[in-house]
């Protein structure tokens, strides 16, 4: 009996262990003002890529660790910490599905426009991005820019993406 | 891209350029060069479509029924001070630049690319010299500000097997830019208004306003222009 209490215990750790390093390696290695290299870059792609499928799995086992581990932990401490683990797992998961990028900055999945005489938070010489697809014409404030980054849109039918 | 329609969103950031992924297939692409890095699509570039960076008292002149993007509500607070390019000329960098170019990481430059030759300018000889001329590869390059200082645009300027020499003529009003061989009298979208070349069209040239440490970092073999002797008006 202690042997499965050691032996759940055991999974569930090393599942949070690992569960946090597949999350935090990607984070640390595309951070903001760090210096990427393309094998760091590849790293960070892959990980991210196969971090959900991963993640649930991690939790899954976790979770099913905890419920063995559950009635053979006679201490108040041992149940907070086996319940935090489990909250670490989930955490994990859900983050792994998260574009947290996108967090700092919010994307525009919709994005409205004005005439130009509408515009009045755009000053005469605050700088635009323009683009002209036939008779149609956007206009971009760089102001709005420099925090969305990417507005995906259309232009005169042609499907295009504007960034800075 | 192959007859699908990709979404994209931020990702990440390589070097101080952000990567975008789109939806689709969750490809990484790097934004300053529109080509997928990390994934399925690795290899494909997105076309560049003509676009400019210019004040919007000159979009507006140029395009009057242009929409504007309507600022998000939620996001709004979030949006750039007038003057936030003094903020960001603060902060640090991580790629490493040569000493020997003589620029600054974040010394404004005007990148341009003609074949495998790239050129830089500083943003500064441009604004004191404005227009420069010069050649990339075989291309003779006009760079040309409009008079508000700001807004910037990059031209061929052959015309009709010529090469046309360009420069500001600052006595009239408002100023123009004139050739030298014709005098006739260009504007910033590069069409001849007046004079005996009236009519014709410079054809534009992509040129992109950005941090010289940036620049360099995707363009690394980039010679950087040092200024000439000012055509004499």
């Amino acid at each position: 009996m202690v042997r499965m209490k050691r032996a759940s215990a055991l999974i569930l750790g090393l599942a949070v262990l690992g569960s946090l390093a597949w999350v935090a390696t990607p984070m640390v290695l595309i951070r903001p003002f760090g210096a990427q290299t393309p094998r760091g870059l590849a790293v960070s792609y892959s990980m991210r890529s196969h971090g959900a499928p991963l993640t649930l799995s991690l939790l899954i086992l976790g979770l099913a660790a905890a419920i063995v581990l559950r009635p053979r932990l006679a201490s108040w401490k041992g149940r907070v910490l086996a319940g935090g683990a489990v909250t670490l797992l989930a955490a994990c998961a859900f983050l792994s599905r998260q574009d947290y990028f996108e967090w700092m900055f919010r994307p525009l999945p919709h994005p409205g426009f004005l005439d130009a005489d509408q515009a009045k938070d755009v000053a005469d010489e605050d700088l635009v991005l323009g683009i002209e697809v036939g008779s149609e014409a956007h206009a971009y404030p760089v102001r709005a820019m420099a925090y969305h980054h990417v507005v995906n849109d259309v232009v005169g039918g042609e499907p295009i993406v504007a960034t800075y | 891209m192959g007859g699908r329609t990709l979404h994209f969103h931020l990702a990440g950031i390589n070097n101080q350029n952000f990567i975008m992924s789109d939806e689709e297939t969750g490809t990484w692409w790097q934004q300053v060069s529109g080509c997928a890095i990390l994934g399925s699509l690795t290899g494909r570039c997105l076309e560049m479509i003509p676009w400019d960076e210019v004040t919007f008292e000159t979009w507006k002149r140029e395009h009057p029924r242009s929409l504007v993007l309507r600022p998000a509500e939620d996001a709004r607070e979030h949006y750039a001070a007038a003057d936030w390019e003094k903020e960001i000329a603060e902060y640090p960098t991580v790629t490493p630049v040569d000493p020997r170019d003589g620029l600054q990481p974040r010394d404004l430059v005007v990148g341009v690319t003609s074949g495998t030759v790239a050129k830089a300018y500083r943003w500064t000889t441009l604004v004191a010299q404005n227009p420069i001329l010069d050649t990339v590869g075989d291309t003779p390059l006009l760079v040309l500000l409009d008079l508000d200082g700001r807004s910037l645009r990059c031209f061929d300027r052959r015309v009709a097997n010529e090469t046309l020499e360009l420069f500001l003529r600052r006595g009239i009003c408002p100023p123009a830019i004139v050739d030298s061989r014709t005098g006739s009298e260009w504007d910033f979208s590069g069409l001849a208004t007046a004079g005996p070349l009236a009519g014709r069209r410079l054809a534009r040239l992509p040129c992109l306003k950005d941090y010289w440490f940036d620049w360099k970092t995707y363009n690394p073999g980039t010679r950087v222009y040092t200024a000439g002797t000012l055509p004499v008006d």
